[in-house]
């Protein structure tokens, strides 16, 4: 019976650091990748949804070398371990991103139109729960980025989430003339609303079906962050709930501001 | 003797219009002029006595605020015509509530500080915009002054003012 243990307790061993030992290897064989590329460790990919809407099952993805996106070089050094000194919600758990998370955002910035892809945005970071609201998938400051645990559930399009959060940046970005034109274009009205006169906000005047999402009357910005995401993933609700905010941001933005579908490599 | 009258029509039709364009063009319309309402207690008919008609005249939808109207005017700049001011009114009582003025670079008051010189009685306190929906913090900045019933926004990346409101003294 002892021996009997002791055997399978060395195998169990013997499996695990040859598995390590073998996986290390791995990656140390195709560490060099070339000009243009960047290294992925191997690594666990649960299943998830694509920017298109497709589902992508779980796999064990095999170390490799994948090939830079335009983006890739000026995001991956963005996206960072910490919130940064200026984060208010200092009380939210920071976490450390895992390989498969942090190559799924920047897989998903390349499928983003690049007037998206703000500058402005100083850092991504992960954190592991929202403590203004658990649903919340992600929430954003200026120029920065938080992703909490939920965006990268099997049923989130972590794109979509994404462009909404970059949306607000964009907005935050616009001049006082750019403003002013989407509030026309939005139906919010030149006046302050005097019930919530510290919030400094105005007076939204659509009709309450004519929002995408119920959020939207609460501040322009979660307006305008709203109408980008549904140009961007589903133009046709946005085009039949507000079509005076649709034509202003294809005007804006030009015919070339959309998703590139199904490119997630 | 018909087609006169009709063109006779078309002439003070095609001129009012004109007329009305050149209204925007020439207008200005001035901060301190708005400054001086007392809000909450003024009526429209000084409004009007001061600025004339409005451009637009828009009904409030929103639940809370039906039975207020919001009195637009405007202005042109570098050819395009905007919004300059907008006051919140209550139609039955005519009272004036509120209005809110829209700045643009080269006004006078686009930059901060010269806001602060222009209301020089105004002593103003600050906060962030804060949390303006589920996910989303504003880096904007609200100055205040509640007894005189004054506040102005400040872009929290430009650091530019964009407007300037004013409503009936609030406690603070």
């Amino acid at each position: 019976m002892r021996i009997c243990l002791t055997i399978t307790f060395s195998l169990f061993i013997s499996a695990f650091f040859y598995s390590n030992v073998l996986a290390k290897g791995n990656n140390k064989k195709i560490n060099k990748c070339s000009a243009g590329e960047h290294f992925v460790n191997a690594h666990y990919r649960k299943s998830y949804i694509r920017t298109d809407g497709t589902k992508v099952s779980s796999a064990n993805v095999k170390a490799h070398c994948q090939l830079n996106s335009k983006s890739y070089l000026s995001w991956n050094e963005r996206i960072s371990s910490n919130p940064s000194n200026l984060w208010l919600r200092k009380h939210e758990k920071a976490k450390k991103w895992t390989e498969e998370e942090k190559n799924r955002v920047l897989e998903s910035l390349s499928d983003l139109p690049p007037a998206i892809l703000t500058g402005s945005v100083r850092a991504i970071f992960r954190l592991e729960k929202s403590t203004i609201y658990d649903q919340n998938p992600a929430a954003g400051e200026a120029g920065e980025i938080a992703f909490y645990d939920l965006a990268f559930g099997p049923k989130e399009n972590l794109t979509r989430i994404f462009a909404h959060e970059l949306a607000h940046e964009v907005y935050r970005q616009l001049s006082n003339v750019e403003k002013d034109q989407y509030r026309k274009a939005a139906d919010w009205l030149l006046v302050k609303n005097p019930q919530a006169t510290l919030l400094y906000e105005l007076i939204p005047n659509r009709d309450s079906d004519a929002y995408v999402a119920n959020d939207g009357p609460e501040s322009m910005t979660e307006d305008f962050s709203n109408n980008i995401e549904y140009f961007l993933f589903e133009p046709e609700t946005l085009q039949k709930k507000t079509p005076k905010v649709y034509n202003w941001i294809k005007e804006k933005f030009g015919d070339t501001f959309s998703i590139t579908k199904g490119t997630n490599k | 003797m018909k087609i006169f009258y009709i063109l006779g029509l078309l002439i003070i039709f095609f001129s009012c219009t004109i007329l009305k364009q050149s209204d925007v063009d020439s207008r200005k319309i001035d901060l301190t002029s708005v400054s001086q309402f007392k809000y909450g207690l003024s009526k429209t008919n000084e409004i009007l006595q001061l600025f004339g008609n409005p451009d637009q005249i828009i009904a409030l939808k929103k639940a809370e605020l039906t039975g207020n109207e919001n009195w637009i005017y405007s202005e042109r700049k570098d050819g395009q015509e905007f919004e300059r001011l907008g006051f919140l009114v209550d139609k039955k009582s005519e009272v004036v509530v509120s209005a809110t003025w829209s700045v643009r670079i080269g006004d006078t008051v686009y930059e901060k500080n010269s806001v602060f010189s222009y209301f020089k009685n105004a002593k103003f306190e600050s906060k962030k915009r804060g949390l303006v929906s589920q996910d989303y913090f504003s880096d904007d900045l609200i100055y205040f002054d509640s007894k005189l019933g004054l506040s102005f926004l400040v872009n929290g990346a430009s650091k530019t003012v964009n407007s300037i409101s004013f409503e009936a003294p609030w406690k603070n």
